[in-house]
């Protein structure tokens, strides 16, 4: 019996995708299992499950390591991130959900969203998440990450790749993941380029999927 | 490619031809994803197979993720948005920004 590869077509309707896109989705999933900044692999793996069954009306797992902010703040990033407010964020923070902490969360809820999009759009079954590696958190701090004009703390001015810079190995994984589905940030100020669609079509699509997630970006 | 006469508008009305080269189809996949619909998803994608080939309807399912991804980390981080976007709401036919942030 042979291992099917991670993210490798599994159903007859599947859709191939590069060999280096596919490569970046299965790091992504060995990431998602390893310690964090501020979570551990199996609260990573959590926060996951705990996105994706909100998303996708599935039963959570039994057995979870979060507490009740952090099952909240997972459920509305994921299904409803458009309607966070300052205020609500605050009220996490509030709660005990520390500003680095809700930073990781975003980030793993955000990145797991994509890669069941596209996977579910490329006629795939969901993959399933890895076993958590057993770990602590490393508690990177970043010196300088400040909450400036946005809600969360950044290394310097507020934006797209700005925005989860207070925890490093996140901000990385947001732009490998941005470079293998959509353009590298290198690739953003090319107009000419064509990865299977050109330019115009595939901001056509990022316009309408902003639209239906009222994001105004 | 040219794209002169693509029309913006099509991107807040759905009854709208976008005037672009496998415009339609992508508008529709798009939707089908959003609305999670399995059925309409595995029709969409492949009406968009047949005019976008294989690379393209994949190419489409990826961009779509991608910014599944970049609107949660926006929205949930609270970036400011850009002026600018405000001026380009109606050029698109959605709904004014009424600065949320």
């Amino acid at each position: 019996m042979t291992d099917v590869q991670p993210f490798a077509p599994s159903t007859p309707q599947s859709l191939p995708i590069p060999e280096r896109t596919r490569a970046v989705l299965t790091q992504q999933w060995e990431q998602l299992a390893e310690p964090g900044a501020w979570w551990t692999g199996q609260q990573r793996i959590d926060i996951a499950h705990v996105g994706r069954a909100a998303r996708r009306d599935l039963p959570e797992p039994e057995a979870s390591s979060l507490n009740d902010v952090d099952r909240r703040a997972a459920v509305l990033v994921a299904t409803d991130a458009g309607s966070i407010t300052k205020a609500m964020v605050e009220g996490f923070v509030a709660d005990g959900l520390s500003p680095l902490h809700y930073v990781e969360l975003v980030g793993v809820i955000s990145r797991t969203t994509a890669i069941d999009t596209a996977t579910v759009g490329l006629g795939n079954r969901l993959e399933p998440y890895p076993d958590a590696i057993p770990g602590e958190a490393h508690n990177t701090v970043v010196p300088g990450a400040k909450r400036r004009s946005a809600w969360v703390p950044m290394v310097g001015g507020a934006g797209a790749t700005s925005a989860l810079s207070a925890v490093p190995a996140e901000d990385l994984a947001q732009e490998q993941l941005h470079g293998a589905l959509y353009l590298s940030y290198a690739e953003m100020g090319s107009y000419g380029i064509n990865k299977g669609l050109d330019r115009t079509q595939m901001e056509l699509l990022a316009a309408r999927t902003s639209l239906l997630n009222d994001c105004y970006f | 490619m040219n794209n002169a006469n693509l029309n913006l508008k099509a991107v807040g009305d759905s009854q709208l031809d976008p005037n672009l080269p496998t415009g339609s189809q992508l508008l529709a996949f798009a939707d089908a994803i959003y609305e999670g619909n399995a059925d309409a998803i595995a029709r969409t994608r492949q009406e968009l197979q047949d005019v976008a080939g294989v690379d393209g309807a994949a190419r489409a399912a990826l961009v779509i993720g991608n910014f599944e991804m970049m609107n949660r980390i926006l929205d949930a981080t609270g970036v400011p948005v850009p002026v600018s976007m405000g001026a380009i709401t109606t050029e698109l036919g959605i709904p004014a920004f009424t600065g949320r942030h």
